[in-house]
């Protein structure tokens, strides 16, 4: 497991923690055993590691989506891993982003009604004018003449732009993303990332992001690579 | 912002030809034994009411279903007539000087472009609560009053003709048709009477060819038409009149031949002055064997168990394809949950609970059920509107 200089504290990302994490999926064969991992408020961190190595397992342990078979993950001071389901998927409506390779928008919906979707599945979150987001995020993204069109009429850049929307349109403090420039080309990938960094670095989010692509690496402050036989996270 | 509904809307619009299938198959299902149960409803509802209405009906022996179709529905022809004699003895029985019923005589034997002609007497009308919304009642030989339907469907109205029809081509022997003379249109009543046109006993007999008047043929008449004078005789073309018509002027000469008692009468009303009156006529009546005394509602639910025995089998039909249908959509439904299965595990993962999941699904499934009632529904009314319309039903 490689490690880069951590990136400097930001007040408004999440300090995440995962301590002698082990998890097997039940019935597979792959399996995630990490000793310690260490994100700091606003840091950028890379998940590299050949597949089935466990990178998409341990984002969604972090994200409270998997409950490891042993092992913490602290999300600030919160042991989030021994909280029930139902607290889980509160803390990660609210305050965890989520960005997948393949987009998962819904096709039915228009490009604003899939930014907005968290705050459809709680309607408290769209309180305190943090709804007014949307178009403003869209605008950042240049979203914003494509808000009343559906998914299937956007290329793959604009997609995952809109999936990025959707995942800090509530102000999380921690932002996991799982390849989100697997399914595009090189060029816009890095346009994606671009805007993804840039939406992060504003506020301050915490940010981890699994890819295949080792040219990317530069671009983070930290590297955890699950194919290191030296146990632990990097830093 | 969009909730739990609107995106059940969302997803039921984005999907429209499903969408469309789906309530197409909810509202196939449901509208056929809706529209069935909806008639059944209805129709027993109009027919037990006139039958609960009509007391007792006397006729000649024969079929007592019959009877009661002619009777209360103007439908069928009994084999056999009764005379207005009987009519008149029914209103004579009496029990301490006091009479036990009111009997209204009914001859029905003809149409009139094809509406069943009614012979009865005035007091038909305020028995079956029926009121004149234009004209009068018929009150000379010749005048008709029409239902409402009839006046709508041919287009008559008060101080217009109506023909009555040859119901005998071949007969050579036969009558003219009568030129009948609309004094009266009937407000609607939702019954059969909508659909008829009545008249005077006296008329429907000089239709029937038992009571006739005489033309004359004189100087005033067309050359063309006479075709030879001899000693206290004229021969006249069978050109003359293709009908007959009862005027102020010929209707002095329109007579009868043959016993007043003996004229036909196909069935008699009877409308006791109470239960005790009703009670004793029965059981007079019951020992003659000239005359058939039913009670309609009797009749009537005898007929209704056979058409509900029948109904029965159409619902158990109803139920098997009804079940059938409803596996289909449980299996289009399934499949549907299948193939939106990666969509749940996204708003899974974003932080949405299987609850509000499921209450989204379920909000979308009422919606689309919904839509296949409103279609159902809707389709029935229109349907059975129509049915009415066309039908009369």
């Amino acid at each position: 497991m490689s490690s880069a200089t951590p990136g400097t504290p930001h007040l408004r990302g999440a300090r995440v923690r995962c301590e002698e994490l082990g998890f097997r999926h039940p019935g597979g064969d792959s399996s995630l055993s990490l000793a310690s991992v260490d994100l700091e408020p606003g840091s950028r961190t890379a998940v590299i590691g050949p597949s089935g190595s466990g990178k998409t397992t341990l984002l969604h342990l972090i994200a409270g989506i998997l409950s490891p078979d042993r092992g913490t993950v602290t999300l600030d001071d919160e042991v989030i891993s021994g909280l029930p389901e139902a607290a889980r998927r509160r803390r990660r409506l609210a305050g965890i982003g989520l960005v997948f390779q393949e987009f998962e928008l819904l096709e039915h919906l228009s490009v604003r009604e899939n930014i907005s979707l968290p705050f459809a599945i709680d309607p408290a979150l769209g309180s305190e004018g943090r709804s007014g987001r949307v178009e403003e995020l869209a605008g950042r993204l240049g979203l914003g003449p494509l808000l009343r069109r559906h998914p299937r009429r956007l290329s793959h850049g604009e997609r995952q732009r809109v999936a990025i929307a959707r995942a800090l349109v509530v102000g999380p403090r921690l932002l996991l993303a799982d390849e989100p420039t697997g399914n595009l080309d090189p060029r816009t990938g890095a346009v994606v990332l671009d805007q993804l960094f840039a939406e992060a670095e504003r506020a301050g989010t915490t940010v981890l992001v699994v890819t295949h692509d080792h040219s990317l690496l530069a671009r983070f402050e930290q590297v955890i690579d699950l194919e290191s036989p030296e146990p632990g996270g990097g830093s | 912002m969009i909730g739990p509904v609107s995106l059940a809307l969302r997803s039921i619009t984005h999907h429209r030809v499903r969408t469309l299938l789906l309530v197409l198959c909810i509202a196939l299902v449901a509208a056929l034994p809706l529209a069935i149960q909806l008639l059944m409803l209805r129709h027993e509802s109009t027919i037990t009411t006139r039958a609960t209405d009509t007391p007792l009906v006397v006729g000649a022996p024969g079929s007592r279903f019959d009877l009661l179709l002619h009777s209360l529905y103007f439908r069928t022809t009994p084999a056999r007539t009764l005379s207005l004699a009987d009519a008149e003895r029914i209103g004579e029985e009496r029990i301490e000087e006091r009479p036990l019923a009111t009997a209204i005589p009914l001859f029905l034997d003809d149409t009139a472009r094809g509406h069943p002609l009614v012979g009865t007497t005035l007091d038909y009308f305020p028995f079956r609560g029926l009121q004149v919304s234009r004209g009068t009642l018929p009150q000379l030989l010749g005048d008709a009053v029409v239902g409402e339907e009839v006046a709508e469907s041919l287009g008559v109205g008060v101080g217009d003709p109506l023909l009555t029809d040859s119901g005998r081509l071949y007969d050579i022997g036969s009558t003219y048709p009568l030129r009948l003379r609309i004094v009266g249109v009937l407000a609607r009543s939702g019954g059969p009477d909508d659909r008829a046109v009545f008249t005077s006993l006296r008329t429907t007999w000089v239709v029937r060819g038992l009571g006739h008047g005489h033309e004359s043929l004189d100087a005033d008449s067309d050359p063309a038409l006479l075709l030879g004078t001899g000693e206290g005789a004229v021969t006249a073309s069978a050109a003359v009149r293709t009908w007959t018509e009862i005027t102020d002027e010929n209707r002095s000469s329109f007579h009868f031949h043959g016993e007043a008692d003996a004229w036909p009468v196909s069935a008699i009303i009877v409308v006791p002055r109470d239960p005790r009156s009703g009670t004793i006529l029965r059981a007079r009546l019951s020992v003659d064997p000239l005359l058939e005394s039913i009670e309609p509602r009797e009749v009537l639910d005898e007929t209704l168990s056979i058409v509900l025995r029948v109904k029965r089998f159409f619902d158990a039909n109803t139920l098997l394809v009804g079940t059938a249908t409803a596996l289909l959509l449980i299996l289009v439904f399934a499949l549907d949950w299948k193939v939106r299965q990666r969509e749940r595990e996204t708003l899974l993962k974003i932080g949405a609970s299987r609850g509000w999941i499921l209450r989204v699904a379920t909000i979308e499934l009422l919606l689309i059920l919904g839509a296949g009632a409103f279609v159902a529904v809707g389709s029935v009314i229109l349907g059975v509107l129509a049915l009415d319309r066309t039908f009369g039903i």
